[in-house]
């Protein structure tokens, strides 16, 4: 179930909010919520459901295990349970027919939802326990409401359980963080079915519809922009969604975007691109290999291990280790050339981590080195016409308004003065407006669009 | 105003509306066909022939708050006509003759009035040796059958045309795709002259690809003068014009422009009085086309349930729930001669009229042959075993080169010596 669709804002969350408000009880309320939470996994993919049961006692007894004997062996047995199941069904095809080549046909592998994001989470729970940054939790239902918790457990955030932990046994559901939690969801909401979902429409048109002769330097721009947009309307609404249902049952889940394309360096734009993963991979991989306090061939080492699990993380395929070394790559030549370089020029650097991060999601999106190639070759040597037909002819010109409000809404400028409006009680009203007009036109555009998954469903 | 009632106004309006609109979906009355799409809405009932494990349960509950969604037409229209706004406000004014694409890559719009058509046809070679092909089946047909006479009739559509050329700075493919035909075919053949905006106004529906009644009428006056130059045709003795019966033409619920539903009539003629047979059976009587008051869109006829049949004018099959590619129609005038048209929705619209001047009128949709009976159809036994007298090709271009996602439609439609049985 998808949190923009009608059946989970029509039917789960109505339900859900009835179900956990009516009863008092904190114990209770646990209970629903782990219940509730089963049956929207279930909802998805009823089938797997058998492996996150595994997946929670698992980690649950090894977790208290760990911090019982504090023995090394235990987390190594918990790591690589974790990382084998997210490698069988997220990489064993990829490691067997497309880089080792030794089956001719994929096996019939069901990804299971929210693998990549529950196994990480996991991972670090049983780190931290190791490393004496937190207790394993004994109480069964707390750590299964931490593991299957629906707001984040299909897309992330990587909610660690230090976050939560005192959340889980006993928090504030009050008036304030559900109405503040209602707000965001419904923010979160617009951020997806409003400009996500429509810029979807652009760029899968771009890069999956239009052949790699046929494309045009208006054309490679255009669809290079919107994807680079609607990647972050997409993943950042879904992290808006996650963060605001959390606040309205009293859950307060870290922030997982800052408006990353206001970067002015490659290095800024990953502390403010999905924080909790680079942040993850900060903490539990780049840091145990030394980090950068070791000797400079060593530090490429690690950086280059980072990139290329980073991308990894994000698909199978070679496209995503080569998104992910593009951005080791460039991160090296920051560092060294470009820091140095443009130091008394922010602005150009600014501009230049701009085109990177767009090339970036070039690659990301595209499904082949050519397509990448044929892109970037477009969008700086001109070609073809830029008449407007080009895109009328595609069946997307109509959609430019969501290109413009995509970029004003990417920058803080809206959120901005929402807030300054919010300070004032009528001009608040008027942002409530503002936020009651967007859940109307989503609704609209709900009704109106077909079936439309996240982007980051399956990572 | 205090932030808390702030508050609690907030939550109670945003979470009231999803209370009530959850509520009223589930209580009101079940809308079970939309009229605009063609299509059966998916509702909450449908649940008891659903699985849990196998999905079907939650697709029929995400589908039914979708399809069950209160003004969901309305809603949609809405939505189209703000992308039409959004799409006018940076293109360039446009002639009525400019291909204006939407849909992706399959329909255009004229401009920025409410017609539609289909995407240009290309003369590329393999266009170009179909073409030829269809012509030199045809020809071997008559050589096959030389005491048959044959004919061929095309209802020109206006994706075949050069009407837009000049406006938008194209070169339609399919004059040249029919010079070839001609060039190649012996039996007689007639395109209808599709040769301004006004007479395609006229002769076809702004939101669909079929004929109107004029249109039709046309159609059937040409087709009898190509198989006899004296012949007299029927006359309409009424016009039935349903004004405020709207229908959503299949361009119209492909792309959504169902703010711009057709208006549509009926010619009525004094046919001939002939029996309805499909699958060697007498169909049931087929009253309703002549009382419309009474036909019910939302209720009659389960796979056409709106106002297509009536606005295309159209006899098929699918409308006595027989699916087959065969329909006879028997005026029971043995001394007249037999008729077989080959063709597609497009002859269904004159075929009572042709078949009031034979005895047997066949009507054959030679792609139903291979769809529903896993066959090609077999030309030669089928005219000796029927005493055919006369063929007539009555299709629309896309027989003559047609690939889509579903079908290659002229794979389908070949005429090859005993249905290509050695």
């Amino acid at each position: 179930m998808l949190f923009s669709s009608l059946s989970f804002l029509l039917g789960f969350l109505p339900v859900s909010l009835i179900l956990y408000f009516i009863s008092k009880n904190r114990l209770y309320r646990n209970i629903i919520l782990f219940v509730l939470s089963v049956s929207f996994y279930a909802w998805g993919e009823p089938k797997t459901l058998w492996l996150i049961i595994i997946v929670i006692l698992f980690n649950y007894f090894i977790g208290i295990k760990i911090e019982d004997k504090n023995n090394k062996s235990y987390l190594l047995i918990g790591i690589i349970f974790n990382a084998s199941l997210l490698f069988f069904f997220k990489y064993f095809n990829f490691f067997l027919v497309d880089l080792l080549q030794i089956r001719q046909e994929y096996l019939n592998i069901i990804l299971p939802l929210g693998i990549s994001f529950y196994t990480f989470k996991n991972i670090s729970y049983l780190a931290d326990i190791y490393n004496k940054k937190t207790k394993a939790e004994k109480n069964l239902l707390n750590f299964s409401n931490f593991v299957l918790m629906f707001p984040q457990f299909i897309a992330g955030p990587i909610v660690r359980y230090e976050t939560i932990k005192e959340e889980l046994v006993d928090r504030n559901e009050n008036l304030q963080s559900f109405s503040d939690g209602l707000r965001r969801f419904i923010i979160g909401l617009g951020k997806k079915i409003i400009i996500a979902n429509n810029l979807a429409i652009i760029s899968d048109k771009i890069f999956y519809e239009v052949s790699l002769n046929e494309l045009t330097t208006l054309l490679a721009w255009v669809g290079a922009i919107s994807y680079t947009l609607q990647i972050y309307y997409d993943f950042s609404g879904y992290s808006d969604l996650a963060i605001g249902i959390a606040k309205m049952f009293g859950f307060n889940f870290e922030e997982n975007f800052n408006y990353p394309y206001i970067a002015k360096t490659v290095q800024e734009f990953w502390r403010r691109w999905h924080i909790s993963l680079s942040f993850w991979f900060r903490d539990y991989i780049y840091i145990p290999l030394g980090g950068s306090r070791v000797s400079t061939i060593r530090w490429v080492f690690n950086l280059f291990v980072v990139w290329a699990l980073t991308g990894l993380w994000h698909g199978a395929s070679f496209t995503f280790i080569l998104w992910g070394l593009y951005f080791g790559i460039i991160l090296l030549i920051e560092k060294f050339i470009l820091k140095k370089l443009l130091k008394d020029i922010p602005i150009v650097h600014q501009i230049l981590t701009i085109l990177i991060f767009i090339i970036g999601w070039i690659i990301f999106n595209s499904n082949s080195i050519a397509q990448v190639l044929a892109f970037i070759k477009n969008m700086f040597i001109i070609n073809g016409s830029f008449s407007l037909n080009a895109l009328n002819n595609l069946g997307i010109l109509y959609l430019w308004p969501y290109i413009l409000i995509g970029l004003i809404g990417c920058t803080p400028i809206i959120a901005n003065l929402l807030n300054k409006l919010n300070k004032k009680p009528v001009t608040g009203l008027m942002v409530d407006a503002y936020l009651f007009s967007i859940l109307i036109i989503s609704l609209i555009l709900m009704v109106n669009s077909s079936y439309v998954t996240f982007i980051y469903f399956k990572f | 105003m205090k932030k808390n009632i702030k508050d609690i106004l907030f939550i109670f309006i945003t979470i009231g509306l999803l209370f009530l609109l959850s509520i009223y979906i589930l209580v009101k009355p079940v809308n079970e066909k939309s009229v605009e799409e063609n299509r059966f809405l998916t509702s909450f009932r449908n649940l008891k022939e659903s699985s849990f494990l196998d999905g079907s349960f939650q697709k029929i509950v995400e589908d039914s708050y979708t399809d069950q969604f209160p003004k969901r037409s309305y809603l949609v229209s809405i939505k189209k006509k703000i992308d039409d706004v959004s799409k006018n406000m940076v293109l360039p004014k446009m002639t009525e003759l400019t291909l204006n694409r939407v849909s992706g890559q399959t329909i255009n719009r004229l401009g920025n009035t409410s017609y539609m058509i289909n995407m240009i046809i290309e003369a590329t070679d393999i266009n170009k040796e179909r073409f030829k092909n269809r012509a030199l089946e045809i020809n071997d047909l008559q050589t096959r059958h030389p005491n048959v006479d044959i004919f061929v009739y095309v209802p020109t559509q206006a994706h075949e045309t050069s009407l837009f050329d000049k406006d938008s700075g194209i070169t339609a493919g399919a004059p040249e795709l029919w010079q070839i035909f001609e060039d190649n075919i012996k039996v007689p053949f007639k395109r209808f002259d599709l040769n301004s905006f006004d007479l395609y106004k006229q002769a076809y529906y702004k939101s669909d690809h079929h004929p109107t009644h004029i249109g039709s009428d046309i159609f059937y006056n040409e087709i009898m003068n190509l198989i006899d130059s004296n012949i007299e045709t029927l006359k309409p003795i009424s016009t039935d014009c349903h004004v405020g019966k709207t229908f959503y033409g299949t361009f119209g619920s492909r792309t959504g422009f169902i703010y711009e539903p057709d208006e549509f009539c009926v010619y009525h003629y004094d046919v001939v009085p002939y029996d309805v047979y499909l699958k060697g059976e007498l169909a049931p009587d087929y009253t309703y086309r002549k009382d419309f008051e009474s036909f019910d869109p939302k209720s009659d006829n389960a796979e056409h349930p709106y106002y297509y049949n009536i606005a295309y004018k159209v006899y098929d099959s699918s409308e006595f729930e027989h699916y087959d590619s065969l329909m006879i129609f028997d005026t029971k005038r043995p001394d007249l001669d037999n008729i077989l048209v080959i063709g597609d929705s497009y002859s269904s619209s004159v075929i009572d009229l042709i078949a009031s001047h034979y005895n047997k009128t066949f009507r054959m949709l030679p792609y139903n042959e291979v769809i529903f009976n896993g066959k090609m159809f077999d030309y030669d036994n089928f005219i000796i075993d029927n005493d055919i007298d006369v063929v007539l090709f009555m299709y629309t271009a896309e027989n003559y080169y047609y690939v889509d996602e579903w079908a290659d439609r002229y794979e389908q439609t070949r005429i090859l010596p005993n249905g290509g049985n050695k």
